[in-house]
């Protein structure tokens, strides 16, 4: 319910404000008073533009930068509110208006005013027109069409209107299932796809499913693969310490065999020494023997030739003595020649006896010279023999010092060869303890040790069981290596088929997630696309069977308003509303048929069935708090119209409120009364109040 | 007129008594409604403008993704 009005620069109201009572509002005023006004500043209130003008310059007062209206009403909730708006010319602006409005509910009481919508908090005029269909239940086109019946088309709806889809919830039907039957193809062309994404998808959950399965068998050959690189990694550990073991058993062993062989060599060079020794003992012997023997002969030969070199040398003297003698005589024989005197005695010297005597004493000294010779040759040769015994005795004087040398390196040779002896003994004892360690090492049964010969052999024996086992172990280690090496082999191997198997499952994953999606969107436009078919489906349904009912139950209660309003009774025996167009079907009971309304009626007539249809339209859309007529009256003698005056509340049952405009007095009438007057270019308001 | 609309959505085969669905086809209903009560929304021959075409699909699969559907048979 419209509770007040104020207006300020629109049309002819400078400013002027008026309130209206509950029921029956009669605007009256003359001709061209403004009475319309009213009508349009409550439409311009509610929607901020007016049907029929393009412009709002058309609303503006003449001299006014802006117009304003504030319109309070009663809410089906019961509460007041004050809708204001207005449109105000900025400055310098000629053909411009900027629109301002603001809707709050009306304080009661204490209670303050509380804003629900401004265009200064950014609401828009979507929102303002949403409160106030939540507030008043009305839209703008069933204002235009339903509340606000214009002067002089009362009677224009008998005709059929198109224009009635549109209150009736036709329009919204229809267009409503067209919109959504396009945003259903829409739909449909996106989820086309759907069904490949499903084939797709399946596809790829299939790979995935075999490269799963290669993955798993990839990790169960992987933990094989590792348990069998532990075990071989054990295998090279263990023949690596079998070799760590052998490695010093099998140098000891050498050592040993070298040392076995050196003691034997020992033990031989020893036995042959000891033997080579006591039979040159004897040997020794018999040469020292033997050489001090031809020592004394030597020594006696030097002797002798000794005394004989003293004897020559005696005899040579004796020689010498007589040589010299003789020379003497011969010298002194020479110094004598004949008739001379001897010098010792005087007397005369013969010269013949004296060559005689000369010759004699040649000869004498010849013949001692051949003594001296012989002696001396003599001499020589017992010198020479001299030198050669000396020699000789210098010799075994030697070979005996060597024979005693030989004796002493002997005697110390035995002394060796007894420490030898006794250190090769003790060697043995030791090569029989490292055979017996060795044996022990290698942990080999008496039995192959009892087979054995000598400790060399067994030696021998142990070394080739080192060297059997050190090899074994080398084998082993090799063939562990090869076999950890196949294994990294096929590790490296197992390592890129799981990378490859990693990079497809990642892809495949991530193709399925991007599939996935567009499944997803597919099956969701889908199922929109289906939902909208519905919808599509439903609305068009709902369009038939809205025009139907709307039609059904505009005929009846177009009938009985129709009659309420007439209170004569009704001329007509039937009444049909043509779903096609809402051309209303009349069978007047003097015509016994049905027609047109709108052309086998009288004006008056046409004029009640006109209003009747449009309070049954308002009826029909439901929850109009008020209806604005303009002039309904039209055309009405003054019984018929003060009848329907009288009859109209009732026929609403008092629920809606009526803003009747009429220019007609009807003074008689019980109503809520607002005069408009004109004055000059302006007009003005009067609110009379309830009047009977 | 509400619940006019509703009841003979409600009876509708199409909408198969999913109060959901005709609950979503009473909100597009009201935004469609609501589209054509302003001109700006239409075209010279009263159909939805473009962008209004645009509005009321964006707004409808905003109720339709708003409703719960029957759950999906699993594969």
């Amino acid at each position: 319910m419209i509770e007040s009005l104020r207006m300020r620069g629109f049309r002819r109201f400078p400013e002027a404000s008026v309130e209206f009572g509950p029921g029956l509002n009669l605007v009256q005023g003359e001709n061209n008073a403004g009475k319309t006004s009213l009508l349009l500043a409550i439409e311009y209130a509610l929607f901020g533009r007016v049907a029929g003008y393009t412009s709002l310059f058309g609303l503006l007062h003449p001299k006014a930068r802006g117009l304003g209206v504030e319109l309070r009403f009663r809410a089906k909730n019961g509460q007041s509110y004050v809708l204001q708006r207005a449109h105000l010319k900025p400055p310098r602006a000629k053909s411009k208006l900027v629109g301002h409005f603001t809707l709050l509910r009306a304080g009661v009481g204490e209670e303050p005013s509380a804003y629900l919508a401004s265009s200064d908090f950014s609401n828009t005029e979507d929102d303002l027109a949403k409160h106030v269909f939540d507030l008043i239940g009305i839209t703008r086109r069933v204002f235009e069409q339903v509340i606000h019946v214009k002067q002089g088309h009362v009677t224009d709806i008998l005709e059929g209107s198109a224009k009635l889809d549109a209150v009736l919830g036709v329009t919204t039907a229809a267009v409503a299932s067209d919109e959504l039957r396009g945003f259903a193809l829409e739909q449909e062309k996106r989820a086309g796809n759907a069904e490949l994404l499903r084939t797709r998808l399946n596809a790829i959950a299939h790979e995935e499913q075999t490269l799963a399965n290669a993955a798993a068998e990839h990790s169960t050959q992987a933990e094989d693969r590792e348990r069998a690189k532990a075990s071989h990694t054990e295998r090279v550990t263990t023949a690596e310490a079998e070799l760590a073991r052998l490695q010093p058993l099998h140098a000891a062993l050498g050592a040993l065999r070298v040392a076995g062989s050196n003691h034997a060599r020992a033990t031989e060079t020893l036995q042959a020494a000891r033997a080579r020794s006591q039979s040159a003992a004897s040997g020794d012997d018999q040469t020292r023997q033997d050489l001090l023997t031809r020592r004394e002969g030597a020594l006696a030969n030097q002797t002798r030739e000794r005394g004989r070199i003293d004897d020559l040398a005696e005899a040579r003297a004796v020689l010498e003595r007589k040589h010299g003698d003789l020379s003497g005589q011969l010298e002194r024989q020479a110094s004598l020649v004949g008739g001379t005197r001897c010098e010792t005695c005087g007397q005369l010297v013969d010269a013949a006896h004296l060559e005689r005597e000369r010759s004699k004493l040649e000869a004498a000294v010849k013949s001692l010279d051949g003594e001296l010779e012989a002696a001396q040759a003599e001499r020589r040769t017992a010198k020479g023999a001299l030198d050669d015994a000396t020699r000789t005795l210098a010799q075994l004087d030697a070979a005996i010092a060597a024979n005693e040398s030989l004796r002493q390196q002997k005697e110390a040779l035995f002394a060796e060869l007894g420490r030898a002896e006794l250190a090769l003994i003790a060697a043995s004892a030791k090569l029989d303890e490292a055979v017996i360690s060795a044996e022990a090492a290698l942990e080999r049964p008496k039995s192959a040790s009892a087979s054995a010969g000598s400790a060399e052999e067994l030696i021998s024996a142990l070394q080739r069981e080192v060297e059997r086992r050190e090899a074994n172990a080398r084998d082993q280690r090799a063939d562990a290596r090869a076999r950890l090496a196949a294994l990294a082999d096929a590790d490296a191997q197992a390592r890129a088929r799981v990378s490859e198997t990693t990079a497809a499952l990642q892809r495949i994953a991530r193709e399925r997630a991007d599939l996935g999606n567009q499944l997803k969107q597919a099956e969701s436009a889908e199922r929109v696309a289906r939902q909208l078919r519905a919808l599509s489906g439903a609305f068009k349904t709902l369009q038939r069977s809205l025009r139907e009912r709307a039609c059904e139950s505009l005929a009846a209660d177009t009938m009985r308003l129709h009659s309420a309003l007439s209170g004569d009774g009704s001329e007509l025996l039937e009444m049909r509303v043509d779903p096609e167009r809402y051309l209303v079907q009349v069978t007047p009971s003097d015509i016994g048929a049905e027609v047109p309304a709108h052309l086998f009626q009288g004006g008056g007539h046409r004029l009640l069935l006109g209003l009747a249809l449009r309070l049954a339209l308002a009826k029909h859309v439901g929850g109009c708090p008020f209806l604005l007529l303009d002039e309904p009256t039209y055309g009405l003698d003054a019984a018929r119209r003060d009848a329907l005056l009288d009859r109209l509340e009732t026929a609403l049952g008092g629920t809606t409120q009526l803003l009747l405009i009429t220019h007609h007095d009807v003074s008689t009438r019980s109503a809520f009364r607002i005069r408009v007057e004109r004055k000059g270019k302006q007009s003005n308001l009067l609110t009379q109040g309830a009047s009977v | 007129m509400e619940d006019d609309a509703r009841k003979l959505l409600a009876a509708c085969a199409e909408l198969e008594g999913d109060e959901g669905l005709v609950e979503v086809a009473l909100a597009v209903l009201a935004f469609t409604s609501h589209l054509l009560d302003d001109d700006d929304n239409l075209t010279r021959v009263g159909n939805l403008s473009g962008a209004a075409r645009g509005r009321l699909a964006e707004r409808t699969l905003e109720l339709l993704d708003a409703t719960p559907t029957a759950p999906e048979v699993p594969e």
